[in-house]
């Protein structure tokens, strides 16, 4: 469109002329010279804004957690022979393997006063394994590191163990390990911790003193008496099924259990929950029969019974204090009668916990050792009873 | 934004003389859009100016109109037809623009006598620019077909 025809449309509107224009001009000038400068403060809040945006965003990323421990243990640094090995002497033992063919442990070793080692010659690599008594010093610090930090559980169980090894390591009979073992221990080793960490830590772990005694021995005892080291180990009868009752009761403690699996019986610990004695056991699956765990998956198993310090046993039973008891761990009869020993494998039927024991935490299905089976020349015979016993063809065939 | 107050006033009061058919109201309208526009929150805002200020003013003439109904006088539109009496020149052209409709008729005035920019009217009037120039276009040949010529004039 021309000017011209602009000019024309304008004209034909019919627009009369406003006369007021120039009064309102010349005070709309005067009104918008304070105002004509450019306000910056909205630029200036969008940039504070912004900058605000990025740091808390920034502080949001960088709080995020790097590294979530990942139970897969893929991330496990490898143990090497030098962080297993303190020293020359112990050179041999740059793993301490439970060897349960050569191990012995006499019910000696629940009285917790003597250690004892032996030499493993059962594989073709020579290890020597170091046994150390349930409940000295060792078994909370073991415990301690493993469940703290499971990540790095295989460097921290071995290098304490061998710290502790105050005991005789063999060396005679182990041959020069070669490098080549070595690396394919530690292939083993980390073969071991593929599985899950679901052990569970008591809140409170007794340390047994080398005085031991009875329930019985501590009704009838002053402590004035010179009592010899007691050596019965938890020998408080179990009412025993009968002969004709075993047959049956396989296949129902199998229904009954959650979980059916050999297992390596890893540690010993004895605690107290609520005033009750409690010995909790670490295990490491090998092979499961029932339920939902996995090789390697390592798991706690509390049993009732266990030991006391003599004084906290007065104070529970509100008995008569008597002087000397702070010498004394008193043996809390229950489900484990001790028959069980660090680092053999056993066949465990076990069923979830309840309260008062710790979340994740397993129980025997039935009256404790009596749940535990262990092989005995391809019979698997119940830890806390003879009588019953099954084959591992019955095992296969889920009972 | 500052603007020229000059060229501005008289647009402004053409588009709400437009609206509201009386002089004296047209510049009042006029004068308190601008007073509106220094007070508004997006006085410093450099392309929104053209759009605030025919928005302000849109909305002042709806309220004048709505008053004026109100009051029903009869008085304005008395004025009207003096309005259209006094026009002289450009007879057929102002009656080819009676035949349009108010909405036509104000495009015709934001895009050809303010020569406001299609973008801005076409926010004002909330449509496309497309739509726009299709809506002008259509307005432009039925006025060529009043007027029965190709040109305005």
């Amino acid at each position: 469109m021309t000017e011209r025809e602009k000019n024309a449309l304008a004209e034909a509107f019919g627009f009369e002329e406003p006369d007021r224009k120039k009064e309102f001009a010349d005070e709309f000038r005067k009104l918008d010279t304070g105002r004509n400068s450019i306000n910056i403060f909205p630029a200036a809040v969008r940039f504070a804004a912004s900058a605000a945006m990025l740091a808390a965003v920034t502080g949001t990323v960088l709080m995020i957690p790097k590294h979530k421990h990942n139970i897969s243990t893929s991330d496990i640094p490898p143990v090497t022979a030098a962080e297993a090995a303190p020293d020359d002497d112990t050179a041999a033992s740059t793993r301490t393997e439970p060897a349960s063919d050569s191990l012995s442990t006499t019910a000696a070793a629940m009285t917790a006063i003597s250690t004892t080692a032996t030499t493993s010659t059962s594989t073709a690599k020579t290890t020597s394994s170091a046994v150390t008594a349930l409940g000295t010093a060792k078994a909370p610090a073991v415990r301690d590191s493993s469940d703290r930090s499971p990540v790095t559980s295989a460097a921290v169980e071995t290098t304490v163990i061998s710290s502790t090894t105050a005991v005789t390591v063999s060396t005679a009979a182990a041959p020069v390990v070669s490098e080549d073992n070595d690396q394919k221990k530690t292939e083993k080793s980390a073969d071991t911790l593929s599985g899950h960490d679901m052990t569970v830590s008591p809140d409170n772990i007794i340390q047994v003193r080398e005085k031991v005694i009875s329930e019985d021995e501590l009704l009838l005892s002053d402590f004035q008496a010179d009592l010899s080291p007691y050596t019965g180990g938890f020998t408080v009868p179990v009412q025993q099924p009968s002969s004709s009752n075993v047959n049956t009761m396989l296949p129902v403690m199998y229904k009954n259990s959650s979980i059916v699996a050999l297992a390596n019986l890893d540690e010993i610990v004895y605690t107290s929950i609520d005033g009750a004695a409690y010995t909790a056991e670490n295990i490491t699956v090998e092979k499961v029969l029932k339920g939902s765990l996995k090789e390697n998956d390592r798991i706690t198993v509390f049993f009732r019974g266990g030991y006391l310090p003599a004084e906290e046993y007065i104070a529970n039973n509100r008995l008569r204090y008597r002087s000397g008891a702070d010498e004394y761990s008193v043996i809390v009869p229950g489900e484990c009668r001790g028959s069980q020993i660090q680092g053999r494998k056993y066949i465990f039927f076990l069923s979830d916990s309840c309260y008062p024991l710790p979340e994740g935490s397993f129980t025997a299905t039935y009256q404790g050792d009596s749940s535990v089976f262990e092989n005995t020349d391809g019979t698997y015979t119940a830890v806390g009873d003879s009588n019953m016993t099954f084959t591992e063809q019955q095992a296969e065939n889920g009972f | 934004m500052s603007i020229d107050i000059d060229e501005q006033y008289d647009k402004i009061y053409r588009y709400c003389f437009l609206r509201v058919r009386h002089k004296e109201t047209a510049e009042d309208i006029t004068q308190e859009t601008f007073l509106r526009y220094l007070e508004h929150p997006h006085y410093n805002s450099v392309d929104k100016t053209l759009q605030l200020l025919y928005t302000i003013a849109g909305n002042l003439c709806t309220d004048e109109f709505r008053r004026k109904k109100t009051a029903e006088l009869s008085a304005a539109e008395v004025s009207d037809e003096n309005v259209e009496e006094d026009v002289i020149s450009g007879y057929e052209l102002r009656q080819a623009l009676d035949r349009l409709s108010e909405d036509d008729r104000e495009l015709i005035l934001l895009r050809y006598v303010n020569e406001v920019p299609v973008n801005v009217i076409a926010k004002l009037h909330n449509i496309s620019r497309f739509a726009l120039n299709r809506r002008i276009k259509r307005i432009l040949g039925a006025l060529h077909e009043y007027l029965g010529k190709e040109e305005l004039i």
